[in-house]
């Protein structure tokens, strides 16, 4: 561990899982500084970063299993996974109350949904943002 | 250059930079202004590159089904985004002007974006 002072971190996710490499990004950034000793408020998933909640994604046997490894992120960690309710349900990814039978439901815990303003308020508290 | 505008209080930068309907991005650079200042931050709003096309006032936007881009930035001085920029560069490059637009959008140099964007709290780029 280094001698830096604490940061607290805040992500927001703005590009598919297998679109584009934010994601690996993220996660490494993710990794890196708990590592280093800062924390990690929120990872806040916006535009199409809401694909990385849904539970529905099946990457093929030799591509990192993204939406695996932002929940045991979040379990180990007990960070925030905040999506965008209204960028998640353009995209059809919905928690149980949004879909339109709870059984079809592919935003589950850890993940969980939120207006645009959970996202700044976590930026009001002091949070360095990292947008990716 | 012009001085820059008085920016005494905390505040965060939204850069918009994409045409307002070939991606989502001007769209949601909007909604990400609104909101901010629903929780009372103060957000500066500028127009970088090719997000300057947003401020064509006569796209018709209704020929491919969508909503105008243009009307809803217009309504931004009502949800307390004030401080509206546009990259000047940009500007001259795609030969667009700010004299028809119907809302305050102040030109700014390169110089002056680098400057507000150093003295933000935050930068969110769209």
């Amino acid at each position: 561990m280094t001698n830096t002072i604490p940061t607290r971190f805040t992500l927001m996710v703005t590009k598919s899982p297998f679109d584009a490499r934010n994601a690996h990004s993220a996660l490494s950034f993710c990794a890196a500084a708990i590592e280093q000793g800062h924390s990690i408020t929120q990872v806040f998933f916006y535009q199409k970063g809401v694909h990385n909640a849904s539970s529905l994604l099946q990457p093929n046997a030799d591509e990192l299993d993204v939406y695996s490894k932002w929940c045991d992120l979040a379990k180990k960690h007990a960070i925030n996974l905040n999506v965008c309710v209204t960028a998640a349900s353009r995209r059809g990814v919905v928690d149980a109350q949004l879909a339109p039978e709870p059984n079809y439901a592919n935003l589950v815990w850890p993940f969980t949904q939120v207006g645009l303003t959970a996202y700044f308020e976590a930026l009001n508290n002091n949070s360095v943002n990292i947008q990716l | 250059m012009s001085d820059l505008p008085v920016l005494q209080n905390p505040y965060i930068v939204i850069q918009t930079t994409q045409a307002p309907y070939s991606t989502s991005d001007a769209t949601d650079s909007l909604e990400a202004a609104l909101a901010a200042t629903n929780i009372g931050m103060q957000v500066v709003y500028i127009f970088v590159g090719d997000g300057v096309y947003q401020l064509l006032k006569a796209q018709q936007s209704t020929l491919i089904s969508h909503k105008s881009i243009y009307k809803k930035l217009s309504a931004l001085p009502m949800f307390d985004v004030e401080l509206i920029f546009a990259q000047t560069s940009a500007l001259t490059t795609y030969h667009i002007s700010l004299n028809d637009i119907s809302f305050a959008v102040s030109p700014i140099s390169d110089a002056q974006l680098v400057q507000i964007c150093a003295k933000a709290t935050q930068v969110l780029v769209f």
